[in-house]
């Protein structure tokens, strides 16, 4: 645990091997950390982990700054399982994804961009539930927002009463996103998100509240059943 | 395919060099067909080493041969089609369907799912049913129940609503003229000519809630039909949009004006108020009012249209922003074979495009094709008061709504660039806005489909807005409904 405050904290790594809570807890810790970095590391060649975790946990961590900042910060693949080998390791420990705390690991994910979060959800259901929070993707929309000048609590109210950031981000930002950066619409893995402007968050927040119009109960046209919308994250107050 | 003993798949990449010359069965050295082609296969031993380099050839050759034949096959249709409407104009039934028949016999030979085969088997159709009405007619639109009719009518709307990027340009680009038009009023009065779902009305009240200031009241009049006994669609869909707009505290009022047609609208319907910010919004509806039983140009005609009235009723109410969206085309010719023809490119952009929107390969739904088929219909069959779809183009709509007393509003360069962004959201390549004379423009391949452009009434003065309102209902209150007479 002191390691992980630690590196969340930005201090130096030179501690981190000394100060561990158990024996090789705190390397375990690590690895294990690393283990959902792994996917987003080898894909971003952020230039570390690139080893093993076996070597890893041998060797000196890289140093922390290269490491929590590729961690939260690291473009990650589309959540896949951690690799194999990350148990591979050395260590023989069993261990799940050590209990870091809910605050702890808020703090972290609230750093966090959006494609991280996404990840984040699938490595277990704790964590998935604790990624859902709207306000770590809230902090992520707005993170990727150059400065556009609404009122923060006005953008909250309305974007929470039409469906939440997630929602707002999943469906109707990244889309954006990917059109800017000159992927074809339909495609859905494509490049380094953009920074949006006034215009393109402007259409998402339009799309979104026409999305969420469209689903409130009692949709229009009479005919056609529309389907439900099964993540009602934060939904809008109505029905 | 038999193996040699001990293999554990059933199937051998033919490159193992252990297989080939047990596993594999004898190949024919040549293939008849290819031969015609001027292609060869080769000996088996030899044949997946040529056939990579052969087979391309040939499957490049005959889709290269395939579309020419359909190419040649789809001009030869619009011929007859043409054809078969000069004969209709020049008043000769018996050449009409002559070329008729033909033209069905070529519809054999064109691929359906391609933009022409598409669009002529809806013109065919059309023609078919003017030349040879059918007795007893069946429920056309006007002559259905008005509850089905409506009823078909929203469920196709909505469906072309999905389809393709037009009524989404449309809400979004009438949305912002009406926004950067309301700036800093406190008090907001939307006449909507045509409220069907209150599709577009969503963005506009969380924009409205967005704004730095704060939002402004907001009140909604949504013209439509009327509704069957027992039900009153208009006052449901207000209730709907009261809710979203309560969820995001924007004071909102909401009342429905059923009426069959724009011109049995009076003014004190509408109930402006003094004060209060008018933004009319007409989303593909002024053509329906052009001409009523002349199809002259003659603007002393003109000048008793139904049209003029509703520009009349709209200049009176002095609005801040009269928004206006319409099909960018001329069908409302007096010679028949000029409308059909112009309709006939037109609609082919038009499915051209809605093809390249669902992404290609034919999959177009079938219920916005119904919206356009029933376009196509009207235009191709009906006659004097029956004709509604009267399409215009913008430099027509410029003159009358000139006459009308209104000014344009140049629609700016940040409503240009988010419509280009929406129409890229939701289209493939080929859809462009272009921006002319302040009005902007969706089209396909150059082709310009829809318009959309703002007005104003000229010598607008405009009073401060004043704060002294008597409503009280903080959220939204919606009112009763005003029917006309139908």
């Amino acid at each position: 645990m002191k390691c992980r405050s630690d590196s969340s904290g930005g201090g130096d790594d030179r501690r981190i091997p000394a100060a561990a809570a158990t024996g090789d807890g705190c390397s375990g810790e690590t690895s294990k950390k690393r283990r959902t970095e792994e996917p987003s590391s080898s894909s971003s060649g952020a230039g570390e982990c690139s080893s093993t975790p076996a070597s890893a946990s041998v060797q000196a961590p890289p140093p922390p700054t290269q490491r929590e900042q590729s961690g939260p910060d690291a473009r990650e693949g589309e959540g896949e399982q951690p690799p194999v080998d990350a148990d591979a390791g050395g260590e023989g420990e069993q261990e799940r994804v050590p209990d870091l705390g809910e605050d702890l690991l808020f703090e972290v994910l609230m750093r966090a961009e959006a494609r991280t979060l996404a990840s984040a959800a699938c490595v277990s259901r704790g964590w998935r539930q604790l990624a859902r929070d709207e306000r770590l993707w809230e902090a992520a929309c707005v993170r990727e927002w150059a400065n556009l000048g609404f009122s923060e609590q006005m953008l909250r109210m309305i974007v929470l009463s039409f469906g939440g950031f997630r929602r707002l981000y999943v469906q109707h930002i990244r889309p954006v996103q990917l059109r800017a950066a000159g992927v074809p619409p339909g495609q859905r893995r494509g490049q380094v998100p953009v920074r949006l402007g006034r215009d393109q968050v402007q259409v998402s927040l339009s799309l979104l509240s026409t999305s969420f119009f469209l689903n409130m109960p009692n949709a229009p046209p009479p005919e056609k059943d529309k389907d439900n919308d099964k993540d009602k994250n934060g939904g809008g107050q109505c029905g | 395919m038999a193996m040699g003993g001990g293999a554990s798949f059933p199937f051998q990449w033919p490159s193992d060099p252990g297989l080939d010359a047990v596993a594999l069965p004898p190949l024919p050295t040549v293939v008849p067909d290819a031969a015609a082609a001027g292609v060869a296969y080769y000996a088996a031993a030899d044949m997946h080493a040529a056939m990579p380099s052969a087979l391309p050839d040939f499957a490049a050759a005959l889709a290269a041969m395939r579309r020419e034949e359909e190419e040649a096959a789809g001009i030869r249709l619009v011929h007859l089609l043409m054809s078969c409407a000069g004969a209709v104009e020049a008043g000769d039934p018996a050449a009409a369907s002559a070329h008729l028949a033909d033209a069905h016999a070529a519809l054999a030979a064109v691929s359906p799912s391609s933009g022409i085969g598409r669009v002529a088997v809806h013109f065919s159709a059309a023609l078919s049913r003017r030349l040879f009405p059918p007795t007893p007619s069946p429920p056309t639109p006007a002559t259905q129940p008005p509850a089905e009719a409506a009823a078909d009518h929203a469920f196709l709307y909505h469906q072309f609503y999905e389809a393709g990027p037009y009524l989404k340009f449309a809400h979004f680009t009438a949305n912002q003229a009406i926004l950067e038009a309301v700036h800093g009023c406190t008090h907001v009065h939307i006449i909507d000519f045509n409220l069907m779902q209150g599709l577009q009305w969503p963005a506009l009240i969380q924009a409205l809630a967005l704004r730095p200031g704060g939002p402004p009241s907001l009140r909604l009049t949504g013209i439509g039909p009327p509704s069957p006994p027992g039900r009153d669609d208009l006052r449901d869909v207000g209730v709907r949009l009261a809710d979203l707009a309560r969820s995001v505290r924007v004071h909102f009022s909401f009342r429905g004006v059923a009426a069959n047609r724009l011109d049995e609208v009076r003014p004190w319907m509408l109930q402006v108020s003094q004060g209060e910010a008018v933004a009319v919004n007409s989303v593909l509806q002024l053509h329906r009012l052009v001409a009523g039983d002349s199809d002259s140009d003659d603007p002393a005609r003109a000048a008793a249209a139904p049209i003029d009235a509703v520009l009349e009723c709209v200049a009176s109410m002095r609005p801040r922003v009269f928004a206006v969206v319409e099909q960018e085309a001329d069908h409302n010719k007096a010679g028949f074979l000029d409308r059909f023809t112009e309709a006939l490119f037109y609609y082919s952009a038009v499915f051209d495009s809605l093809d390249a929107a669902s992404g290609g390969g034919g999959a177009v739904d079938a219920a916005a094709e119904a919206y356009l088929e029933r376009e196509i219909c009207d235009i191709v069959c009906g006659e004097g008061a029956e004709r509604r779809e009267r399409h215009e183009p913008l430099r027509r709509w410029r003159d009358r709504l000139g006459r009308a007393g209104l000014a344009g509003v140049p629609l700016g360069a940040n409503a240009l660039r988010q419509a280009r962004m929406l129409v890229g959201l939701f289209s493939g390549e080929g859809h462009c806005v272009e921006e002319a004379d302040g009005c902007l423009t969706l089209g396909w391949h150059g082709r310009p489909l829809f318009s959309a452009s703002a007005w104003r009434a000229e010598e607008n003065n405009h009073q401060s807005d004043s704060n002294a309102d008597a409503s009280s209902s903080g959220g939204g209150s919606e009112e009763s409904n005003i029917s006309c007479s139908s």
